[in-house]
């Protein structure tokens, strides 16, 4: 399968060499009408949408990793706390 | 119908498709982190308490027998070496004075002490104790700057006699690391604690006095006792610090362990009085450098420095810790105690008001109402509560079952009853939001009532649940639900609960128009406030608080009617009742968070805002999420402090718990004998409350996806109703 440069990394996605965009370089460019934003239909908030959930998990991701690096910072302070008391009057 | 994911039935028609939950790799792990943050606040607890000498024994007596002490030390003077097996005593030349300091280093007294003696341009030997040096080191480099002596006078000063050797070796050890932090230098001095003059050196002490030969340290005793501890007047500190004929001496004063103003003065005077009788004024290393030497300080090497710093922080943190904890234990003590007040004055308040005879909510109410009642797989209860509710005393009752695709024959039972003013509807499962909010849409009657399936009503409790609507400012009505499962200890200690935490706490809600909830089992709305509401939303997993908090905000009055009496079926097991409260805990939140703009609205949702959120922010998570601080401190009082006085406080206030829970029992015409399982409630299920609420703040703040879970029913209070 032939290489392609996507920006400047090479790759080789099939889908963008079975379906290469077409290319806007030569074709005229067309004013188009900007949409009515008066008439544009309103988003309305999901009344549905759980509270506090986040479907990433990035925040949970975070926190918890977070949570894990200072627990063993912690425990390492600890432990060696410990050891330097011990080994003093060992 | 429904959703189906690899095959299998995975949720209702209307499920929202979210990622697999499967068991998360956390949910082990978050034991661990739990265990791990016990860890180290005992090992936190324990450090604050060795440092704040909770073990140190009690000191001092006579003198004991001395057969043991070589007369060349008893007889000789305050400076005894007893390094490399030697025991030589050495006395102070003639008109020299050295000045001691011990206990400091002392925020208060230290620096005037310095002053003072920076005023003579006079140096001096100051004693410190480790974790006084760990909490103040600053102090401690002060000393050194401006170029006095430093040494130890153990880390928390026991008698180290009473110590096993490696107890000796840990105080002497300690205290050096922490002055080689502070001040970057090592010291071979020590000063015993409560020692005096040499001559009273025992056998026992004397073995201590060899013991730190030793690690390489010089004992260092005195000749004249300021005995300024006593506080007998500058004057009398001034002779009894003075030496006699011209001789040299050892003089110990203390700059901390209590007022040491004295001292201060004593010192200012002492000081130009010595100087012109013709004394020098200069440190141990200064007086017997020449016949002892290595007393000189020395420079600490990194690894003591290291050792120091990590001893000092650890004394840092764990007094902050101890600081903090007394702190959240006042603010809890005086929440609680300001919340039983204000609940006693309330509810008592409340409870009078409505029995008085003169007391209405107006015409009496005989409109027909819809009962709506969800059901989703309730075969076993549902039959009880559907015949209860539709041969009740009302004078018109229709009963709507809205089935939410129960495979269990839910609504089949309901039809089999036959009875004449029972409806049931078939829905697309949609959850328990989506089945309300379908009866609301298809009831006949603007007047509705909302009762689980689960819960059996008084034959009078939906006409007394109705009366309100009287005046037409009422919006909703809460009923009094009861637990009916009371066999086993969890049913009861559950009826305790709702007797004291819902029933009370909702007269007291009821006078300060800030009713948090309409309780699911039982409670009444007028059609068109649920409506102004929005409906129910499946925007939380507490639908009956979200609703409650909504029809606040639309203006509407919510209140309380006592005598509406229900019957529900309590979780029957420790992690059924874990899992309810739970997504009760995360309801809660997830309905506050939804309404916080109305803190800042105006009208009614800025009145309910502005009063009721933040009162149940308090009293309902925050107060709560502080409970384990009780008993985080009853178990460090246990250990580290008077275990009478811990044992007192406990009971102190299981007693204010019992005087709560007798005062809700008696308003709510219940029998008091239950009562004997509130001590049992306190060791088990009041942990198990506010661990589930941490767990539902945590799975709040990381994002987690929590959902309904339909509990297992026994069918207890169905059973007990037919």
């Amino acid at each position: 399968m032939a290489k392609r440069f996507v920006g400047r990394a090479r790759t080789a996605d099939p889908v963008r060499l079975d379906a290469p965009r077409p290319s806007t370089r030569h074709t005229v460019r067309a004013r188009v009408d900007k949409p009515d934003v008066g008439t544009r239909v309103i988003r309305l908030p999901d009344a549905t949408q759980a509270i506090f959930v986040d479907h990433s998990g990035r925040r949970g991701r975070r926190l918890r990793w977070t949570l894990y690096a200072v627990s063993l910072l912690v425990l390492a302070l600890l432990a060696l706390l410990w050891l330097t008391q011990v080994v003093e009057i060992g | 119908m429904g959703t189906w994911r690899g095959g299998q039935r995975i949720g209702d028609t209307q499920h929202v498709v979210l990622p697999e939950p499967g068991r998360s790799r956390f949910s082990g792990r978050r034991w661990i982190l739990a265990g791990i943050g016990t860890l180290v606040l005992a090992n936190l607890l324990a450090i604050g308490a060795y440092a704040n000498s909770r073990f140190a024994p009690d000191n001092e007596g006579e003198p004991g027998r001395q057969s043991g002490v070589p007369a060349a030390v008893r007889e000789g003077g305050p400076v005894v070496d007893a390094r490399d097996g030697r025991a030589v005593a050495h006395r102070v030349p003639d008109r020299t004075i050295v000045l001691t300091f011990d206990d400091g280093p002392d925020p208060l007294w230290t620096p005037q002490v310095l002053d003072v003696l920076h005023k003579h341009g006079v140096p001096a030997t100051f004693f410190v104790l480790g974790s006084q040096t760990s909490r103040y080191p600053e102090f401690v480099e002060r000393m050194v700057r401006e170029g006095h002596e430093v040494g130890a006078h153990t880390f928390t000063h026991p008698d180290l006699a009473g110590l096993s050797g490696w107890r000796q070796r840990l105080e002497l050890s300690q205290t050096r690391s922490a002055i080689a932090y502070a001040a970057g230098v090592t010291t071979p001095l020590l000063r015993l604690p409560y020692s005096s003059g040499v001559d009273s050196l025992d056998d026992k002490h004397w073995s201590v006095v060899r013991a730190a030969g030793g690690q390489d340290m010089v004992s260092v005793f005195d000749d004249t006792d300021s005995r300024d501890w006593a506080r007998p007047g500058v004057d009398a500190i001034v002779r009894s610090s003075t030496p006699e004929d011209g001789h040299g001496a050892v003089v110990l004063m203390h700059d901390a362990g209590g007022d040491r103003s004295q001292t201060v003065a004593a010192l200012d005077t002492f000081i130009p009085a010595m100087r012109a009788q013709g004394y020098r004024f200069t440190t141990v290393e200064g007086a017997f450098g020449g016949a002892a030497p290595g007393l000189a300080a020395g420079h600490a090497s990194t690894g003591d420095q290291v050792r120091g710093g990590l001893l000092v922080w650890a004394v840092k943190i764990a007094d902050g810790t101890g600081r903090l904890l007394w702190v959240l234990l006042l603010l809890v003590g005086t929440l609680t105690l300001a919340r039983t007040l204000v609940l006693f004055g309330f509810a008592l308040r409340h409870a009078r008001r409505r029995r008085a005879r003169t007391w209405s909510w107006g015409p009496e109410v005989n409109a027909p109402v819809t009962v709506i009642v969800p059901a989703y797989n309730e075969v076993k209860t549902i039959a009880a509560a559907v015949r209860s509710l539709a041969t009740g005393t009302h004078p018109e009752v229709e009963v709507l079952v809205v089935d939410d695709e129960s495979d269990d024959g839910t609504a089949e039972e309901v039809e089999a009853l036959g009875l004449p003013n029972v409806r049931v509807v078939r829905v697309p499962g949609g959850g328990k939001a989506a089945a309300l909010n379908a009866g609301v849409a298809l009831a006949r009657h603007d007047l509705l009532v909302m009762v689980d399936a689960d819960t059996v009503v008084e034959r009078d409790a939906i006409h007394r649940l109705v009366q309100p609507f009287a005046d037409p400012a009422v919006g909703a009505v809460a009923g009094n639900v009861k637990v009916g499962n009371r066999r086993r200890i969890i049913g009861r200690w559950q009826h305790i609960e709702y007797v004291i935490g819902f029933n009370l706490d909702r007269r007291l809600y009821d006078t300060l128009h800030c009713m948090p909830t309409i309780p699911g089992a039982l409670g009444g709305f007028r059609r068109e406030a649920v409506l102004a509401a929005g409906g129910l939303s499946r925007a939380t997993l507490a639908e009956d608080t979200d609703l409650t908090m909504a029809i606040h905000r639309a203006g509407f009055q919510v209140v309380y009617e006592e005598t509406a009496l229900a019957r529900t079926e309590a979780p029957s097991t420790l992690p059924e009742l874990w899992r309810q409260r739970y997504r009760w805990s995360y309801g809660t939140m997830q309905a506050m968070w939804r309404h916080r703009r109305a803190l800042r609205e105006r009208g009614a949702s800025g009145r309910f805002g502005r009063r009721g959120l933040p009162f149940i922010a308090l009293f309902s998570v925050v107060l709560p999420l502080l409970a384990p601080v009780l008993d985080i401190v009853a178990v460090y009082g246990v250990f580290f402090l008077d275990r009478v006085e811990a044992l007192v406080a406990w009971l102190a206030v299981l007693v204010i718990q019992v005087i709560t829970a007798v005062l809700a029992f008696r308003l709510d015409r219940e029998p008091l004998r239950p009562l004997w399982a509130l001590p049992f409630q306190q060791l088990v299920y009041r942990q198990v409350m506010y661990l589930v609420l941490v767990h539902a703040a945590a799975t709040a703040l990381t994002g987690g996806l929590l959902r309904w879970q339909h509990l297992r029913r026994s069918g207890e209070v169905a059973a007990s109703a037919t």
